[in-house]
């Protein structure tokens, strides 16, 4: 029996369809400034696609990677994390069942994370990421910072149409948890827990790409 | 530039009223030839037709480029080196309000011809001119700086082509270099190079000498042997066909083309001179007619193949399989019917006479692979396994509760995994493969339930398929000398007892008169596809697909003489006078 074929033809059924998935950062902070963080990006909502797309060798003229691959290139990216310096414990899982990834580790301090995503970066980027921080601690003014040094609309705007559909039904989510009360938030869509030690912002990609929204955050802690 | 090959490629789509005109000035010997039947074209459509859709609103544009920067320009630059006199002439330049006004003769048929040497292949397009003033006043101001005039015709030797025409006749040449000539023979060019010069710039550089030399020596030359003569051109051309192609040997000129990239490239076809796929001639021709528009190609099979050929695809389906599936419902379906046994037998010799021409050198060796194959395989055993129907159906598009996982959070912003449903859109296709070994089949699926592969009850076979693997279930019977694999429980279960009830008419002489059938109703499928997450311009181009289209058929003939015919065919609901007026609609709608 031809496989292949009988997969183009379920292909014919999702191809239409944007895929969904979700993106969450979770990162508690210990009073000296130290925690831990969390990334998942989850795919399970277009697990029927991905199950398909998996035993096809190509899709859009993009190669699809097979689980081998797309294992080794997770281990390649937490070996990279286990390299920086005051980054610890640094776990993953990756389920092709479901299809969620999640990669996890704890850090001295969150320069440690801006670390990390420095040495995914070119050396433009890098040289941008100093200016524009992604995460800050202010031991002393209580103040965290979530913040990015791109434009993600105009990175956005070079993707092929085609591809951009990938992102229609995406959403981001942030869940930062601290040991004081949170005082103030300055961005308006994020929400704080009863507790006032957790903060949430959950926010649809679409919004993120058209600049409606933006994921960049400045929490002021209580005293 | 750009404005003459959009003006050649409109004319592609047009066409023969003169035809016979340019056709004597083209050499019998060419390659590849295709026609632009303008007579046939303006009985679908008015020149106006064009000018008022995208494509001719495009062209227009480009013409009038300069009329409204400078009003002023001189109409006929035709030689250079009298520019004192031209600026005499300065008149006001018009404005072109129709691409039948460019000078061009649009109501003629135009032309594009392939001839090779061994060293550079020509492409060359020639049109018919009514106005050579005109023409030549819409030229760049760039290649008006190249013009030459001798005698009644003028020419531009410009970077990538060559130009020349006189009161009659464009014709247009782009020669492109054989990189096999060049290693063949670099010792004597090198001789020709100039000094410092690239050897890229200088390979440019003999392919505009040449192509010129060329363009001179074809131009307006009256051929005795000429196209018009040439009867194998002219019995390919079909009554009402708006475009006609024609190759003379397919095979032959493969095997060129692939020699042309160098042996570095293509080592194999280096050697031998010979027609590797038993192609010969090829012809096909465009109609647009009331209902549907149609590309029809005929292939001529070299007499060596021709046996082996007809014995491996003149088969009918078995009837069983044409049977199996409503072709009232069917979305989409795709046929195959070829003679296994037969494919088997003459296997060894088609691979002696293709691999045998192209490595002379191996020939004995290729021969004894042959036999070895004759000898190892029984064709007659495999051929009652697999007999050669294949029938591929999609019946439907099933709704299926799919199960997902995502995350829900607490008041302090706890996360929990929790599992959610969607509907989601799967298949229900069916895939029959004619067999005559039932037992073996059967036997096969025992020693499957026996490893807990399968799962069979009620004489139908599951797959033990985890959820992941595949998006749906697969469900198998074999009975009536077919195996079937479905995706429908219900479907195969009504295989089993027989309480299949078909309308089994519509497709039936398609299936069995044909080698391979592919089929797709198209509004069918988009119907059946939800569009909520599609596009505007996706949306747009349903709504023009459900409103004007109808179905789609492409199919293989099996062999006649010595012929096999293809058709791809696009059936419309003729809801405009003829198909290629829809065709120009539907290029306005998706332009907007």
């Amino acid at each position: 029996m031809n496989k292949r074929l009988i997969l183009l033809f379920s292909l014919i059924s999702t191809f239409l369809f944007t895929s969904c998935f979700e993106f969450v950062e979770e990162v508690s902070f210990n009073k000296d400034g130290s925690g831990s963080a969390v990334l998942t990006i989850n795919l399970s909502k277009s697990k029927t696609k991905l199950a398909s797309i998996m035993l096809l060798d190509s899709i859009n003229g993009y190669k699809v990677p097979s689980k081998t691959t797309i294992r080794n290139k997770v281990n390649e990216i937490v070996y990279k994390i286990k390299q920086t310096k005051g980054v610890h414990n640094v776990k993953n899982t990756l389920d092709f069942n479901e299809f969620i990834v999640t990669v996890s580790c704890d850090f001295d301090n969150v320069e440690a994370l801006n670390e990390v995503i420095s040495n995914f970066s070119s050396k433009k980027h890098i040289e941008a990421i100093k200016k524009n921080k992604h995460f800050t601690y202010n031991k002393e003014n209580k103040t965290f910072t979530r913040s990015h040094h791109f434009d993600l609309g105009k990175e956005f705007q070079k993707t092929k149409n085609q591809d951009r559909k990938v992102f229609e039904t995406a959403t981001y989510t942030s869940v930062y948890r601290f040991e004081t009360p949170i005082k103030s938030t300055e961005n308006n869509q994020a929400r704080i827990s009863k507790s006032k030690k957790a903060i949430m912002l959950h926010l649809q990609a679409q919004d993120i790409i058209s600049n409606k929204q933006s994921i960049k955050n400045k929490i002021q802690l209580e005293n | 530039m750009k404005k003459i090959i959009a003006t050649l490629l409109l004319l592609n789509t047009f066409t023969v009223i003169q035809a016979q005109k340019l056709e004597t000035k083209i050499p019998e010997n060419v390659d590849v030839l295709i026609s632009a039947n303008a007579e046939n074209l303006f009985k679908l459509i008015n020149v106006s037709d064009i000018d008022e859709n995208a494509i001719g609103k495009e062209i227009l544009k480009d013409l009038n480029r300069d009329y409204n920067i400078s009003k002023v320009e001189s109409q006929a630059v035709v030689v250079d080196e009298n520019e004192e006199r031209n600026k005499e002439n300065e008149v006001i330049k018009h404005k072109v309000s129709s691409v039948a006004n460019a000078g061009v003769n649009v109501k003629a048929n135009a032309y594009y011809f392939l001839t090779k040497t061994d060293s550079v292949s020509y492409h060359n397009f020639y049109v018919e001119l009514k106005d050579r003033k005109t023409f030549e006043s819409l030229l760049y101001e760039r290649e008006k700086k190249k013009l030459k005039t001798e005698g009644n015709y003028s020419y531009i030797a410009g970077r990538s082509s060559f130009k020349i025409w006189n009161d009659h006749a464009l014709l247009l040449v782009n020669g492109s270099m054989s990189k096999s000539f060049f290693s063949d023979n670099k010792e004597r060019l090198e001789k020709l190079k100039e000094e410092g010069e690239y050897n890229y710039n200088f390979k440019r550089r003999l392919a505009r000498e040449w192509s010129k030399e060329h363009g001179l020596n074809i131009f307006d030359k009256n051929y005795s042997r000429s196209i018009a003569s040439n009867s194998k051109f002219q019995k390919s051309k079909k009554k009402n066909s708006s475009a006609t192609l024609w190759v003379r040997n397919y095979g032959e000129l493969m095997t060129d083309i692939f020699k042309s990239f160098g042996n570095s490239f293509y080592p194999l076809y280096a050697e031998g001179d010979h027609n590797v796929y038993g192609v010969e001639e090829v012809t096909a021709n465009l109609f647009f007619e009331k209902e549907d528009a149609r590309v029809l190609l005929d292939m001529a099979v070299s007499s060596d193949m021709k046996k082996s050929f007809k014995k491996i695809y003149n088969k009918r389906m078995n009837r069983n399989l044409v049977n199996s599936f409503d072709h009232d419902k069917a979305l989409a379906f795709w046929s195959i019917s070829l003679n296994t046994e037969e494919t088997l037998k003459q296997y060894p010799e088609l691979v002696n006479k293709m691999y045998g021409g192209i490595l002379p050198k191996f020939q004995e060796e290729i021969e004894i692979v042959g036999d070895l194959f004759s000898l190892v395989i029984d064709e007659k055993a495999i051929g009652e396994l697999i007999t050669g129907d294949a029938l591929l159906v999609l019946n439907d598009f099933a709704k299926k509760e799919i199960e997902y996982t995502t995350y829900e959070y607490d008041k302090d912003y706890k996360r929990k995994e929790v599992t959610k449903t969607k509907e989601d859109f799967v298949p229900d296709f069916t895939l029959m493969i004619g067999s005559e070994k039932e037992d073996l089949l059967n036997k096969f699926y025992q020693i499957g339930e026996k490893h807990k592969a399968v799962k069979i009850e009620n004489g139908v076979v599951e797959f033990v398929t985890k959820k992941a693997d595949l998006p749906f279930g697969l469900y198998s019977v074999v009975k009536n000398n077919v195996l079937y694999l479905t995706t429908s429980k219900k479907g195969a279960l009504n295989i089993a007892n027989g309480t299949t009830n078909f309308n089994t008419k519509k497709h039936n002489k398609l299936v069995r008169n044909n080698s391979t059938v592919l089929y797709v109703d198209v509004n069918g499928i988009l119907k059946k596809v939800p569009n909520e997450w599609m596009s505007k311009s996706e949306k747009e181009a349903l709504h023009f697909s459900t409103d004007n289209m109808s179905d789609a058929v492409f199919r293989v003939s099996r062999m006649k003489g010595n012929t096999i015919s293809s058709e791809l065919k696009l059936s419309t609901q003729g809801t405009e006078e003829n198909t290629l007026k829809l065709l120009l609609k539907f290029i306005n709608s998706v332009a907007k």
